[in-house]
């Protein structure tokens, strides 16, 4: 923890933390000093002039006109927000940065949650005075999620701050000076960088706006939200969707200051077709004839029933979701409990075998997994086993703040990526050769001041990482890498970590709660439970969510499914439930509430959007009703996760008291209650 | 297109500093040269390669500065002050004279190439307001006769400081 100084706020002492600028601390402490170029992950710029304040460096020293953002804040400060100098500075400021900017208010989709909005109000600019004409611009076509509005600009900076200096983009850019500085691209194009949406969100007013959210636009406080979480990758960004009319109209990232913090990747952003899709299951189905859910829950038990008395154990088996919630994959596990059945969940062998061997030294704290904000801070950064650009988007973002700071940075990867350009030496190899590679930089490490590497790549990243006082790997347990290169990153990071100084360790997952599902307890591969319900031993099937999960490829066609009876539990009529004899569908992700873990074993809560539709039960509610109607109901109440999943008993008990806007809850700092409570 | 030996000197001369980036501004500045007196698309590209600062960066600075030119300029320059200073003491009144005079308006070339006329803000010449510039020479105080005679002096000059213009400096 840093130190704590005083100062004194409009005549009130507070306590802050040393080393900030004022109007941080002002922020902070819930107070509102005008202010538009500063964000508190860009920094200060000092280009906008309004957070001006009286400062004063102590009693009875004069206070002067300063800018808050730019002023460090010392012991004994004393600062005036309210002083008529002030006041009066502030509202002229208001005057001069609304020259040139259009009074379209009432037609302006950032209208409601304007920051240039707000600050006017604030500073109760009301006449305009000058009488000259403003100036007008040409807007850009910036692609398919970015609209342009140059004439809102009023030159902040915010944009190529976060583009090009934070994202490292170098397709967007400033041109031009004095009155007519330009923000756009050379020419008219899409924006390639993988952030682009959070011009959005940075833009203090209209220039950048939300293209999707324009097609479908309402007015920002007619929007019902939700906080959740990102279903895309393993990251778990937290979101918060916002909805109208039964149709979910945008994503926002939502604050959380230990995942996310303030922005997310357009992946996400734009990435909730799935809600409104056509393809959306509205009504269940047995054997072909439609009917209600509650009959065809009651059918579908009948009909299981029925199988386990005719082939015994083993006849029925399931498959789970990476892409679903940690209650869903429970309800499935359990469904398959009652029945004596058989589980798996969408991958293959190699791959959740991978995931296991990682999700564990996770959970037992046997590697330090670094949060988001701590990536960040790394000085020292190798990636290997897949592209982190496509795979976890974030995580790249973070690695560019380390490689903002100056630190090396070291790719292994299958192919070329967008993060090569920023690398040091980038090797692309075919993932099973990456382990090797791995481990040839570790026997590198053991003989660091041995010259003449016979592997020149891996004798710079060693000597690197030798050197590094915050080093981290950044390991890819997605794919064909298998446990071999999970292996190998962890033996590396054995080899380098010293007493005194930590080598970090991500796992990343190819889903959203591939962490969770990797904890199941007894699931089996599967390629043994595709087999059998291909050799027809396996005689009823239940999939869950096939529509989220990563694996389309299984079931498909090639290998028909032997008077095997199917149950898809889903929210998209996708090719399991277009084939399967019962359809039991269920709220999408953005409609329902769950628990995920993502890729540092943290378990986040999150929220369902109230879109009335048909269907309002979750997948997990399907599954458990299903359980109900076998007359194992009583089961429910007795099963807590920890029966089902390799967790701790305390982290089961906690992950009900789970509150969305929360930090979620670390596997590894449950299992160390664990061992303090006995 | 540039020649590969200048190619090689101005790939030459970023490698003086540090960091390749510093030597942007020298790179404009022969290309613009090379190019008789403007950047066209071309140039950008060229400079972004040789200097590492990625193209959007280098329109940035050529549209920054006002002696880059990114469409084709006249053979003089002519730039009117209209700052606090110049402005008070009756630039509008020299700028119009001007503007009569070439028979063109403020942005604009005369349609022989021979000039062009543009305003700036401050020529940091503010004791002798309102002031004006014309290819690298300084003129002030301007009074409304002075226009005619600083106009046929310059027309009257084979070539302007702004040599380049010249036929003989022409990329062939």
């Amino acid at each position: 923890m840093s130190a704590k100084i005083k100062i004194t706020v409009n005549g009130v002492m507070h306590e802050a933390e040393a080393g900030r600028n004022i109007l941080q601390i002002l922020l902070d402490l819930g107070i509102m000093l005008p202010h538009f170029c500063y964000h508190e992950a860009l920094g200060a710029a000092g280009a906008c002039r309004l957070c001006a304040a009286m400062i004063s460096p102590g009693a009875g020293k004069p206070a002067r006109l300063e800018m808050a953002c730019m002023t460090r804040a010392e012991d004994g400060m004393i600062v005036d927000i309210t002083n008529p100098q002030a006041v009066d500075f502030r509202e002229k400021l208001i005057e001069e940065l609304m020259l040139n900017h259009p009074h379209d208010c009432p037609v302006c989709d950032e209208g409601g949650e304007c920051m240039l909005q707000d600050m006017t109000v604030l500073c109760r600019h009301q006449h305009r005075r000058n009488r000259f004409p403003k100036r007008t611009w040409r807007n850009q076509d910036l692609g398919p999620h970015i609209h342009h509005e140059m004439n809102r600009c009023i030159t902040c900076y915010r944009c190529v701050r976060f583009y090009r200096d934070y994202a490292l983009g170098d397709d967007l850019g400033v041109f031009g000076s004095r009155g007519r500085v330009y923000f756009g691209r050379m020419r008219d194009g899409a924006l390639v960088s993988e952030f682009s949406g959070n011009l959005v969100d940075v833009c203090p007013t209209g220039v950048f706006t939300d293209k999707h959210f324009r097609a479908v636009y309402c007015r920002p406080w007619d929007l019902q939200t939700a906080p959740s979480i990102c279903p895309h990758c393993s990251v778990g960004c937290n979101v918060l969707p916002g909805s109208r009319h039964k149709t979910l109209r945008r994503i926002k990232p939502r604050r959380n200051h230990t995942v996310n913090r303030f922005f997310m990747c357009d992946h996400g952003r734009f990435g909730g077709g799935f809600v409104n899709a056509d393809n959306r299951l509205t009504s269940a189905r047995f054997d072909g004839a439609g009917m209600s859910l509650d009959d065809a829950i009651t059918q579908t038990a009948e009909r299981l029933k029925e199988i386990v008395q005719t082939h015994g154990r083993g006849a029925v088996a399931a498959i789970g979701s990476p892409g679903a919630s940690l209650e869903a994959n429970a309800a499935l596990i359990l469904l398959m409990k009652t029945l004596e059945g058989r589980f798996a969940f969408f991958s293959t062998g190699a791959e959740r075998a991978a995931h296991k061997r990682a999700a564990a030294l996770i959970a037992n704290g046997q590697v330090d997994t670094p949060s988001l904000p701590e990536v960040e801070q790394a000085d020292f950064t190798l990636i290997v086993g897949g592209d982190i650009t496509r795979e976890a988007p974030m995580m790249d973002l973070a690695v560019r703040q380390t490689i903002r700071a100056g630190a090396p940075l070291f790719i292994i990867s299958p192919q070329a990526g967008k993060l090569d350009a920023f690398a040091k030496a980038a090797r692309h190899a075919a993932l099973p050769e990456q382990a090797a590679i791995v481990s040839n930089i570790a026997q590198a490490l053991d003989h660091a001041l041995m010259t003449g590497q016979p592997d020149p790549f891996a004798g710079a990243a060693a000597s690197a990482l030798a050197t590094a006082k915050r080093p981290q790997i950044l390991c890819g347990a997605t794919g064909a890498g298998g446990i071999a290169l999970v292996d190998a990153a962890h033996s590396l990071v054995a080899k380098a970590v010293r007493p005194e100084r930590p080598c970090r360790l991500v796992y990343w997952f190819p889903a959203m709660n591939s962490f969770g599902i990797s904890l199941a307890r007894n699931d089996e591969s599967p390629d043994t439970i595709k087999q059998d319900v291909e050799n027809g031993r396996i005689k009823a099937l239940t999939i869950l969510e096939h529509g989220a999960s990563l694996d389309s490829e299984w079931p498909d066609d090639s290998k028909p499914m032997k008077s095997c009876f199917t149950i898809a539990v889903d929210a998209i009529a996708g090719k399991a439930a277009t084939d399967a004899d019962a359809v039991l569908p269920c709220a999408s992700h953005y409609e329902t509430f769950g628990t995920v873990m993502n890729y540092e074993g943290r378990a986040q809560r999150f929220e369902g959007l109230p879109l009335p539709r048909p269907v309002t039960w979750s997948s997990a509610e399907v599954l458990l009703k299903l359980i109900e109607a076998l007359g194992a109901g009583e089961a429910i109440n007795r099963t807590e996760y920890h029966d089902l999943f390799e967790i701790p008993a305390t982290m089961s008990s906690l992950i009900g008291t789970l509150a969305p806007d929360s930090e979620g809850l670390l596997i590894r700092s449950t299992a160390a209650v664990r061992e303090v409570v006995g | 297109m540039i020649s590969d030996a200048l190619k090689v000197q101005l790939t030459g001369h970023c490698g003086h500093y540090p960091s390749r980036r510093v030597g942007l501004i020298f790179v404009m500045q022969k290309l613009q040269e090379h190019y008789g007196g403007w950047l066209p698309e071309e140039a950008i590209r060229e400079a972004a390669e040789i200097s590492g600062v990625p193209e959007t960066e280098v329109e940035g600075v050529a549209t920054f500065y006002n002696w880059f030119f990114r469409e084709p300029a006249g053979r003089h320059i002519i730039v009117v002050c209209d700052s606090i200073s110049c402005y008070l003491c009756g630039c509008d009144r020299i700028a119009a004279n001007l503007e009569r005079k070439l028979g063109i308006k403020l942005g604009e070339t005369t349609p022989d190439g021979m000039f062009t006329l543009l305003p700036v803000v401050c020529l940091g010449n503010c004791d002798k307001a309102p002031s004006i510039m014309v290819d690298d020479e300084l003129y002030g105080p301007v009074t409304a006769d002075m226009i005619d005679e600083i106009i046929e002096k310059t027309a009257s000059e084979t070539h302007g400081t702004r040599r380049a213009h010249d036929e003989r400096n022409r990329p062939v």
